[in-house]
């Protein structure tokens, strides 16, 4: 059984890999709110092709897990939400993708 | 991981969202175009001063199109962004290159006019100007398409580019002063360009009902 023991040791990081962000259109959202400073709704919903809706429940979630803030501001008359990821959150997103890449790196052919 | 997100990618995707509009090129095409109508002017005998005022008023008017397109139809539709410091520094980049570019063109002008009075053997003083022209113009807009990650300035270089040459080829060969042609041409390429790119933004992305029901979110 020294197979299914190697294979635990290697997964073993799995387990500890952050749901909130493992989710594929949180992943996607986080990934480009770490490319740039911050953006809108709108330009969140354009770049990853989610509805409104979703967009909207996914950053509530993502919110409460302290990962992106919310700065409202006004451009005008009108009010414009700019979304930006915390330290916290860029820090968690950097530790998935290491922890994804070494997970990945190390699975046998 | 790095494999299944492409940072570099999704980064580049963002940023080229910038100028997927086409509201840039149509905004370098009315400048050229401005060009053309002065030449026009020049030609039909209005003074220098108000062929000057009415470029200088083209090229407002320009600059209000792209702020205007800008606000009112582009934001709008695919939303705001702020990039991080790497694309600043290249934005600083491109801002340092047009300063240069508009000293080169004074400093050519100047010594286009002082070659006038005293010009050494070896220079055709009447092709200086002209070869400034299309050097600055390539060299601006490739640097320009190359800091902003935006491959259809090599385009708007080489129109701007062949404007002058096109004069002369047009004043040596057809005896004919079609100064208007020479700009006008070049700057109808960029402009239509711009228009077609502008046309498929349109079709392409419809104002957000939820955003255009309550300002955003």
């Amino acid at each position: 059984m020294a197979t299914t023991e190697i294979g635990s040791e290697t997964l073993q990081p799995l387990a500890d890999i952050d749901r909130v962000i493992h989710e594929p259109a949180r992943l996607m959202i986080l990934a480009y709110l770490y490319v740039v400073e911050s953006a809108d709704f709108t330009f969140l919903m354009r770049q990853t092709g989610l509805t409104w809706g979703n967009l909207s429940s996914h950053m509530s979630k993502l919110e409460a897990a302290g990962y992106i803030e919310v700065e409202k501001e006004f451009k005008g008359k009108k009010p414009n939400t700019m979304l930006r990821l915390t330290d916290e959150g860029r820090a968690a997103f950097r530790e998935y993708r290491q922890s994804m890449k070494q997970v990945l790196d190390d699975l046998p052919d | 991981m790095s494999q299944l997100i492409n940072l570099r990618e999704l980064e580049l995707k963002a940023w080229k969202s910038v100028f997927q509009d086409g509201l840039w090129d149509i905004y370098l095409g009315l400048l050229l175009l401005a060009m053309a109508v002065q030449a026009l002017l020049s030609d039909v005998g209005f003074p220098e001063s108000s062929g000057m005022a009415v470029l200088i008023g083209l090229e407002v008017l320009a600059m209000l199109v792209l702020w205007a397109g800008k606000k009112f139809i582009t934001v709008p539709r695919i939303g705001r962004v702020k990039f991080g410091p790497k694309r600043k520094t290249r934005l600083s980049w491109v801002m340092v290159i047009l300063f240069i570019s508009v000293l080169v063109g004074a400093g050519a002008f100047l010594v286009a006019s002082a070659l006038r009075s005293n010009r050494p053997e070896w220079l055709n003083a009447a092709l200086f100007l002209p070869a400034a022209w299309v050097v600055n113009a390539m060299v601006v807009f490739s640097l320009g398409a190359y800091f902003l990650d935006f491959s259809r300035l090599y385009l708007v270089g080489v129109m701007y580019a062949l404007a002058v040459p096109l004069d002369i080829l047009f004043r040596k060969f057809a005896d004919v002063d079609l100064s208007f042609v020479a700009f006008g041409a070049p700057a109808a390429v960029i402009l239509i360009v711009g228009l077609v790119v502008f046309t498929r933004f349109l079709r392409d992305y419809p104002i957000p009902a939820e955003a255009a029901s309550d300002g955003n979110d």
